[in-house]
């Protein structure tokens, strides 16, 4: 009886354990009804962080190309879209495009796995004349265009107009150049209401702030052909000099800031002038409204530069890529593009040229209008592969030294430099 | 032989063949019961261990694939002091060290402590539940408030002392933050296991230290923890192997700095792997990192084992 009643259990777990096996995979397959007619095209999307404007014009699209083309959108968490798709293309289940800043670009294009950008624009009818020549030059891997700007978020200038005015100052004009904004810095120094001018910290926003810096100063990051480092070079020194002054030569700002300072400081008042990435926009505006001064950077070094952080898209080269998903793309860029005003309302800046010059988008939106302006002298990170992420484990940690007063500018950058530059001998490419 | 013999004899020979079945069948059957547990164990720590193994042979990137087989050429390579990756890993195992040096005393003493009040407390369940809620937070919230409260300029922490302590940016005030957050929102978990060790404790142990006139100290030291040693050593090995195993708190409180100064080796095999995408060298530092742990492990074990 004891037998019995063991045997029938384990029939039973056996059963049960095929019945959940064999759903599981008859639900990852897909039944075609009989009788159907031919479906859509299906173009997977997938979107790092989630964009409102692109998920609007997705929506139209599909309804305006039903029965034609679907696109799939998906938004993949920001902070590991890396592991995300890399794993995905590992198992050979990667999206047909894919939305990413620029770097993250670069090692799937020299492997190959991306399709070159410019016959997909020419099915869709895009002009590449029409988007930002800083965002559009400089982005070739081996010669060959294989990603779109999207959006872009430059480096922007941030002050408080009420602390100008307790100041003294002109609240409606920022500091224009270097001397400007020492003094108004120094100016804005509040001991006993424990006020500061201007916060440099380490880490964040670093990577907006010292390419920037670098850029006004003549400098570059690296050589993306040569794959050499520029970035210790005299431009460097004093893009970081800059920010080193502000801390230990003219005290406008505190030592030993941590994470995230400048941004809690300035919004509980205790700083003045922020240096920062166009996504503080919103949360700024939202705690100041008319007493937020936003403008382009002032000119620290002799030139005009702006770090672009951007968002970019590519297709790639999956197994399913054909001449009719290529050109289904074509036409949703195509499609985005004529709807950048849908881009802007989400309070995202468009890159795409007609739009911005057109006197709807400075009427309608005239603070993206003023951001809209630095893409003229945009620059972007190099596009060598990795880029983005080696630079935060090298670069930006010797950049952290300094501003900790752990080591000089000179002697951080020739670190960094050294090894960046054994790094550059690994990457792919 | 008679029709009595020859029945006799095969049904005894059918009696013998039958217990084999029988035990056959309840070794198989029982086997059956463990085939999702084996099947899901090979899946995803037996052939993973495995194909790891192979993949720190090899230069292996995530996009390209295999680069290359370079044998123990990787594993050589982080024990040559000039090489960049080499550097790394040894500065990511000296930090992780240091904080288990110093964490793991921390989380073994504050916790016992805690637990023996709460054990001779008469709210039991109300400071049990307090001490234990942060455990039941995310990694992220945790490192989230003490980030903010820990500020240089504006920190709830700096204001209340009305001090300027540079907490995040600075040694050793980044490693005792590490280790404040920690010890924070893991304590109520060990708190926990010492305190069911007290319950067990005989009363009787207890009573008859009082009536020879210990105090509540001398009970404590010299009565109560001798009898909870195996508990102790329990909470000491996987203090052990979860410090090792620090990751989140360095990430996402100081970034590894200031330098790389609170980078541990879970870090810097992190970078390694998804930001230089160097997966066969990530591979070879986790499994030299898997088996220094394995060595202090078994050693611990055997201390521990010895003075039980």
């Amino acid at each position: 009886m004891k037998t019995i009643h063991k045997t029938a259990t384990v029939a039973l777990a056996l059963t049960m354990s095929l019945g959940i096996v064999s759903t599981s995979f008859a639900a990852t397959g897909h039944v075609a009804p009989r009788h159907a007619a031919a479906p859509a095209i299906s173009i997977t999307f997938w979107n790092s962080g989630s964009n409102p404007g692109i998920i609007a014009i997705t929506n139209q699209f599909n309804k305006m190309y039903k029965g034609r083309y679907n696109i799939a959108y998906r938004a993949i968490p920001y902070n590991n879209e890396t592991e995300i798709v890399n794993s995905a293309l590992a198992a050979h289940k990667g999206p047909d495009v894919l939305e990413e800043s620029l770097t993250p670009s670069a090692p799937y294009a020299y492997e190959r796995l991306e399709v070159p950008i410019a016959p997909i624009l020419r099915m869709g009818g895009v002009d590449p004349a029409d988007f930002p020549a800083s965002m559009w030059n400089g982005t070739q891997v081996a010669g060959v265009h294989y990603v779109v700007p999207i959006d872009g978020l430059p480096t922007l200038f941030f002050w408080n107009k009420t602390l100008f005015k307790e100041a003294g100052l002109n609240p409606n004009v920022p500091p224009a150049n270097q001397a400007q904004f020492i003094h108004d810095a120094m100016v804005l120094n509040n001991a006993k209401k424990d006020q500061w001018g201007y916060v440099q910290e380490p880490a964040w926003p670093n990577p907006f702030l010292f390419p920037s810096l670098l850029s006004q100063f003549g400098g570059k990051e690296a050589d993306p052909s040569s794959r050499k480092i520029l970035f210790d070079t005299q431009a460097g020194v004093n893009a970081l000099t800059f920010e080193y002054n502000t801390i230990f030569k003219w005290h406008v700002s505190p030592k030993n800031a941590s994470a995230n300072e400048n941004y809690n400081l300035f919004l509980s008042g205790k700083n003045a002038m922020v240096m920062d990435g166009a996504y503080q926009y919103a949360p700024f505006l939202q705690k100041y409204g008319k007493n937020l001064g936003v403008s382009l950077l002032p000119k620290i070094g002799p030139k005009e530069a702006d770090f672009l952080g951007q968002n970019y898209l590519w297709v790639m080269n999956t197994p399913g890529m054909d001449a009719a998903k290529e050109k289904g793309i074509g036409l949703y860029l195509k499609f985005y593009y004529d709807h950048s005003a849908e881009v802007a309302q989400s309070a995202t800046l468009p890159t795409w040229v007609p739009y911005l010059k057109s006197a709807a988008f400075k009427k309608t939106y005239p603070s993206l209008y003023e951001e809209s302006l630095a893409l003229d002298s945009g620059v972007l990170n190099p596009l060598i592969p990795n880029w983005g992420t080696t630079s935060s484990t090298y670069l930006y940690q010797d950049l952290d030294l300094a501003l900790l007063g752990k080591m000089s500018p000179a002697a951080a950058l020739k670190d960094a430099g050294q090894k960046m530059q054994e790094e550059m001998a690994t990457l792919l490419g | 032989m008679a029709v009595s013999e020859v029945r006799t004899k095969s049904l005894s020979i059918h009696r013998r063949r039958r217990p084999v079945m029988r035990v056959v069948w309840d070794q198989f059957s029982s086997f059956l019961f463990v085939v999702p547990f084996l099947v899901a164990f090979v899946a995803f720590v037996g052939y993973p261990l495995v194909y790891g193994f192979i993949i720190s042979l090899h230069h292996w990137n995530p996009i390209a694939g295999d680069l290359g087989y370079t044998g123990l050429g990787q594993y050589a390579t982080l024990f040559n002091p000039n090489s960049l990756f080499g550097q790394q890993f040894w500065t990511g195992l000296k930090n992780t060290v240091l904080y288990v040096v110093i964490s793991v005393p921390l989380l073994l003493a504050f916790p016992v402590t805690i637990a023996y009040l709460i054990y001779r407390s008469p709210l039991k369940s109300l400071f049990r539940s307090i001490f234990f809620f942060p455990t039941v937070l995310s990694v992220t919230a945790v490192t989230s408030l003490w980030s903010w409260i820990l500020q240089t300029q504006g920190g709830a922490v700096n204001n209340l002392l009305q001090a300027h302590v540079p907490w995040l940016v600075e040694q050793p005030w980044a490693w005792i933050s590490i280790d404040m957050a920690t010890l924070w929102w893991t304590l109520g978990f060990n708190m926990i296991i010492a305190y069911a060790g007290f319950t067990q404790l005989p009363q009787s142990t207890i009573e008859a230290a009082a009536l020879d006139g210990a105090g509540s100290l001398r009970t404590f030291w010299s009565i109560a923890l001798p009898q909870v040693r195996p508990v102790l050593a329990f909470i000491t090995v996987i203090s052990t192997i979860s410090s090792f195993n620090l990751f989140a708190q360095s990430l996402l409180m100081t970034g590894g700095g200031p330098g790389s100064s609170t980078e541990p080796l879970t870090m810097v095999i992190y970078n390694q792997a998804f930001n230089g995408m160097h997966m066969g060298s990530a591979a070879a530092m986790s499994y030299l990192m898997a088996l220094i742990l394995a060595i202090i492990s078994l050693v611990q074990y055997r201390i521990t084992r010895e003075r039980a």
